[in-house]
C-alpha cells in the first residue's frame, strides 16, 4: 500500500526552483532514503510535506488523501512526524516533558504517560527523563528530536539527517534506533542522510535529489552503480587533485616557520584537555590536525586565537609570541579562523555578511572593495547569491561565505576547523579544491578535519593528536601510504 | 519499563499558596510600618492580579505586549461610565468594563496573532495608544485630560448581603478575594494541559506545530486571558481610585507591568506578585522623597536585568534547590 505520493511537487523561492516536479512515493513499512548535494532541496522537500510552506506547484497525497497546502498542525494530527536537521525540541522543558506535552495532543493523561516512557526507552533517554533537555549531549538531543516525532500517533516518519554531528559510534547507534524503529515497530521512514555507508546498509531504495530534480532512484546497488549519480554525488576526490598533490614537493627546504607552538597546556575549567601539544606552521604549506571527537583539535585552534588562553607553553607567530595576547589583537596580526559551525549572520544578505569586517576597521573604501572582490573571485558562486540571506544559503554556500570573510584583511594564516562538516561528498569535493586553490595562491593553512582522507590528500604535513597529546608527526603523504599505521591512529 | 517521573507535590504548591494569601491578608497591617499606607497595599494587590496575567502571556507563552494597559483602562473606564450615566449597582458595571476589555482582547487578538516577536509588539502599542488617545481627546465622554470622575464605590449588594467598600482597608479585601481567585485560576492553568502548551510554545513555536498543536489559537487564549486580568485590575483600580485618567491606558502603564513581571521573575507563580508588590512600592516610595524617582526606577530595573535575569523569585527559587542539594 502506498502511504505517502508526490505528484510533480514543485517549489521556488524567488527565481531559485529548490523543489522541481519531483514524483516520490513510499510504501507501507519501507524505509526510502533521499540524498544529494547540499540545496538540493531535501530539506525544502520535507517542509513542502509537513505544510511549512505551500508548494508552488504538484500534489501530495498520504493514504490517497489530497493533502497539499494542509497546515502543519493538520499534517502531524494525520500521523505525519518529523525530526529536524537542527536539532528542534522544547530546551527548558525537562525532557519527560519534552515527549509528554506532545503526546498529549493524542492520548489521555495515563496512556500520555505510558507512551512518554516507553518512546524515552526506545530512544534510551529513559534514565534521563528528568533532566533538562539542554543539558543533554548533542546526540541525546537528537535522540530526544526523534521521540517528539514518535509522538503523534505517527505512521510516517520523515527523519532529516538524524546522525549529523555525531561521532562514528553514535552514528551506529542512532541507525540501529532508525532500523529497530522501522523492523519493530513498523514505520515507514523517509530518511535525508549524507553517510553513505548508512544509507547503503539500511535503505530499501533510494532517491537521489540533485539541483531540485529527481536525478535518480532505485535500490542502494542500482545506485551504487548508476554512473551519474557517482559523477553527481559519490565521487571521491578527483584525479586531478590527486596528481597535483601528489606532484607537490615532498619538502620545501628552508620555509620560513610562521607558527609554532610549544609545551601548551589548556584547561577548560577544572578539566585538562592540552597536554604539552607541540606543533609548527611554515609558510606555504598546508598543515593538518587530526583525531577523534573531542581529541583536541578544535581547542588547539582556540589556543592559538586566545579563545581559550593556554595556562602554560607559548605560541609564536612570525617569531612574536603571541600566547597571552586578546583574541583580537592576534587576529589583527594575520590569524584568521573559520569555525566549523560558519557563523553566518542568517538575516542579513551574503554580500552584507562580506561587509561586515570592514565597519570597525576603518579601511578605505577602495581596499573594501577590492577585498570583497577578492572573495568573490575565489568563489564566483557566491557572486549570483548576493543578495541571498545567510538562512538561504545552502551549507556549501555557507561554507564558501565563511571562507571568503575569513580571507579578507591582510590575512597570512589560515585555521580552518571542519570544512566538510554535514556537506555532501560532492561539495566536499568543491572545498577540497578551494583550500588546494587558497593554497596555492601563498596561503597558509592549519586544517582541523574528521574526514582524514580529504585532511591527508591536501596537506603536506600531518599531526594526529589523541587525548590532547601529539601522538604523531608526519608526512601527510607518508602516512596515507602507510595502510596500517594509518588504520591504527585513525580508523581509516 | 520505568516509571514515569512523579510530578511535583501538589499539596506543597497550596501549602505555598496559603501562606501566600495569609502574608497578603495581614499586609494592609504591616504596611504602616515599612512606610506605607492602607492605600497603597490597595494598589500593589490590584497591581499583583495586572502582573499575574501578563505573565501567562510574557513568562507562560513568550509573546511580548507593550498594550495591555489598554484593556486595563478600557474597561476602568467602561465600568466608571456605565456606574455614571446608568446608575446601575457598582457590580454591574464590574462586568460590563471587564466584558468590554475582554471584548477588544479578543478583536485586537484576532487582528494580530499571526504576528511575531517585535512586530506584535509594535501592534500592541499601537492598538494601546490609539485607545490613550481616545481616552485623552473624547472630552464630552471621558473628561479629557481631566479624567473621568465620580465613579462610586460605596457598598457592593450580594442579595444575602451588603459589603461596605467605602473605605479603604474594606476595599482591600474586596480586592483580595478577586487576587485569591486569580492567584488560584493561573495556578490551575498553568498546570493544565493548556498551560503545559503554552509552555512548548514559548520553548520552540515551529516545533509546536510540528507535533499537531493549534499555535494561533493557543497564543489567542493566552492574549485573551491576559486581557481578562488586566480588565479584572482595570475595574478595581478604577473603583479604588473613583477616577479614570487617560494615563492609565498609556504605553507607560504597559511598560511597567512588563517591569513588574520581570523584577519578580518570569514564568512563576509567585514572581509577577512578588513584583507587582516591589515595584509598586517602590515607585511610591521614591515618589514621595524626590521628583527624579523615575530615574531610580530605571537604575533599580538595569540592576536586575543585569545581576538577576530570572528576578527575585527566580533567584530565590535558585537558592533554595542549591541549599536543599547541598
Amino acid at each position: 500500500m502506498t502511504v505517502l505520493e508526490t505528484k510533480g511537487l514543485r517549489k521556488h523561492f524567488g527565481s531559485l526552483l529548490a523543489v522541481n516536479g519531483v514524483d516520490f512515493s513510499i510504501r507501507k513499512g519501507e524505509l526510502k532514503s533521499i540524498i544529494g548535494p547540499n540545496g538540493a532541496g531535501k530539506t525544502t522537500f520535507f517542509n513542502l510535506l509537513t505544510g511549512m510552506f505551500p508548494p508552488s506547484g504538484g500534489q501530495i497525497l498520504y493514504k490517497d488523501q489530497d493533502i497539499t497546502g494542509s497546515t502543519p498542525e493538520r499534517v502531524a494530527a494525520l500521523g505525519i512526524g518529523r525530526s529536524f536537521q537542527i536539532t528542534s525540541i522544547f530546551p527548558e522543558l525537562t525532557v519527560f516533558d519534552n515527549v509528554y506535552i506532545p503526546a498529549m495532543r493524542y492520548y489521555s493523561k495515563e496512556q500520555a504517560q505510558e507512551k512518554t516512557m516507553e518512546l524515552l526507552e526506545e530512544v534510551h533517554l529513559a534514565d534521563k527523563a528528568e533532566s533538562v533537555a539542554s543539558n543533554l549531549s548533542h546526540g541525546d538531543k537528537r535522540h530526544l528530536d526523534i521521540a517528539i516525532a514518535l509522538t503523534c500517533r505517527s505512521e510516517l516518519l520523515l527523519l532529516d539527517e538524524p546522525t549529523s554531528g555525531m561521532p562514528p559510534e553514535e552514528s551506529a547507534r542512532t541507525t540501529q534506533l532508525i532500523l529497530s524503529l522501522k523492523e519493530q515497530h513498523g514505520y515507514t521512514i523517509v530518511l535525508i542522510e549524507h553517510k553513505m555507508d548508512i544509507v547503503l546498509t539500511i535503505s530499501d531504495a533510494i532517491t537521489v535529489l540533485n539541483f531540485g530534480f529527481k536525478l535518480a532512484e532505485g535500490t542502494p546497488d542500482e545506485i551504487k552503480g548508476n554512473e551519474e549519480v557517482q559523477k553527481a554525488y559519490l565521487g571521491g576526490l578527483d584525479d586531478g587533485i590527486r596528481a597535483k598533490a601528489s606532484s607537490r614537493p615532498g619538502s620545501k627546504a628552508a620555509r620560513k616557520e610562521i607558527l609554532r607552538l610549544e609545551g601548551v597546556n589548556t584547561f577548560y575549567g577544572e578539566s585538562h584537555v592540552l597536554h604539552d601539544v607541540a606543533l609548527r606552521v611554515e609558510e606555504g604549506e598546508i598543515v593538518t590536525l587530526l583525531g577523534r571527537n573531542g581529541a583536541g583539535k578544535t581547542t588547539t585552534l582556540r589556543s592559538v586565537l586566545g579563545l581559550t588562553p593556554p595556562s602554560s607553553g607559548s605560541i609564536t607567530f612570525n617569531g612574536d609570541r603571541i600566547s597571552g595576547m586578546a583574541p583580537q589583537a592576534i587576529v589583527n596580526r594575520g590569524i584568521s579562523l573559520v569555525p566549523a559551525e560558519r557563523r553566518i549572520f542568517a538575516n542579513l544578505t551574503l554580500h552584507e555578511n562580506l561587509e561586515l569586517p570592514f565597519f570597525t576597521k576603518g579601511i578605505p573604501a577602495a581596499e573594501k572593495r577590492s577585498q570583497i572582490a577578492q572573495a568573490y573571485n575565489y568563489f564566483p558562486a557566491l557572486e549570483k547569491r548576493r543578495n541571498n540571506r545567510g538562512n538561504k544559503l545552502s551549507g556549501g554556500e555557507q561554507q564558501m561565505l565563511a571562507m571568503g570573510r575569513a580571507l579578507m584583511g591582510r590575512v597570512s594564516l589560515m585555521l580552518l576547523d571542519e570544512p566538510s562538516q554535514g556537506l555532501a561528498p560532492i561539495i566536499v569535493q568543491n572545498v577540497a579544491e578551494i583550500i588546494r586553490e587558497i593554497n596555492d595562491k601563498g596561503m597558509t593553512i592549519l586544517l582541523v578535519e574528521q574526514n582524514a582522507l580529504l585532511a591527508l590528500e591536501l596537506a603536506d604535513r600531518v599531526y594526529v593528536i589523541d587525548k590532547g597529546q601529539i601522538v604523531y608527526q608526519g608526512e601527510a603523504q607518508a602516512l596515507l601510504a602507510d595502510r596500517k599505521l594509518s588504520q591504527s591512529l585513525l580508523g581509516v | 519499563m520505568r516509571q514515569a517521573p512523579t510530578p511535583p507535590s501538589v499539596a506543597m504548591d497550596y501549602l505555598r499558596m496559603g501562606i501566600l494569601f495569609a502574608v497578603v491578608a495581614v499586609l494592609p497591617f504591616a504596611i504602616p510600618y515599612m512606610g506605607g499606607y492602607v492605600g497603597l497595599s490597595v494598589e500593589m494587590v490590584i497591581f499583583a492580579i495586572f502582573a499575574l496575567g501578563f505573565d501567562l502571556l510574557l513568562g507562560y507563552t513568550g509573546i511580548l505586549s507593550f498594550g495591555q494597559a489598554a484593556y486595563f483602562g478600557l474597561a476602568g473606564y467602561t465600568m466608571g461610565l456605565v456606574c455614571i450615566h446608568f446608575k446601575v449597582p457598582p457590580l454591574v458595571g464590574m462586568c460590563a468594563g471587564i466584558a468590554l476589555g475582554v471584548l477588544a482582547a479578543v478583536i485586537i487578538g484576532l487582528l494580530i496573532i499571526r504576528k511575531t516577536g517585535i512586530y506584535f509588539a509594535m501592534l500592541t502599542i499601537a492598538f494601546g495608544q490609539m485607545f490613550f488617545f481616545i481616552a485623552s481627546r473624547w472630552k464630552d465622554v471621558t473628561g479629557g485630560e481631566d479624567g473621568l470622575t465620580g465613579i462610586p464605590r460605596n457598598v457592593i449588594d450580594l442579595g444575602l448581603f451588603s459589603w461596605k467598600v467605602s473605605n479603604d482597608l474594606s476595599f482591600y479585601y474586596f480586592v483580595f478575594v478577586f487576587f485569591v481567585a486569580a492567584t488560584l485560576g493561573k495556578y490551575w492553568l498553568v498546570k493544565s494541559h493548556f498551560g503545559q502548551v503554552l509552555k512548548t510554545i514559548r520553548e520552540n513555536e515551529t516545533r509546536a506545530r510540528m507535533v499537531g498543536y493549534n499555535v494561533r489559537r493557543y497564543k489567542l487564549y493566552s492574549f485573551i486571558l491576559a486581557g481578562l486580568y488586566a480588565a479584572v485590575a482595570g475595574v478595581l483600580y478604577a473603583m479604588f481610585l473613583r477616577y479614570m485618567f487617560p494615563q492609565t491606558l498609556d504605553w507607560i502603564r504597559s511598560g511597567n507591568v512588563v517591569i513588574m513581571s520581570l523584577v519578580g521573575g518570569l514564568g512563576t507563580l509567585f514572581g509577577p506578585i512578588v513584583g507587582a508588590g516591589v515595584v509598586t512600592f517602590l515607585m511610591n516610595f521614591t515618589s514621595y522623597y524626590t521628583k527624579y524617582w523615575q530615574f531610580i526606577m530605571g537604575v533599580i530595573f538595569v540592576v536586575f536585568i543585569l545581576f538577576f535575569p530570572r528576578g527575585i523569585w527566580g533567584f530565590v527559587e535558585r537558592r533554595r534547590s542549591r541549599t536543599s542539594r547541598g
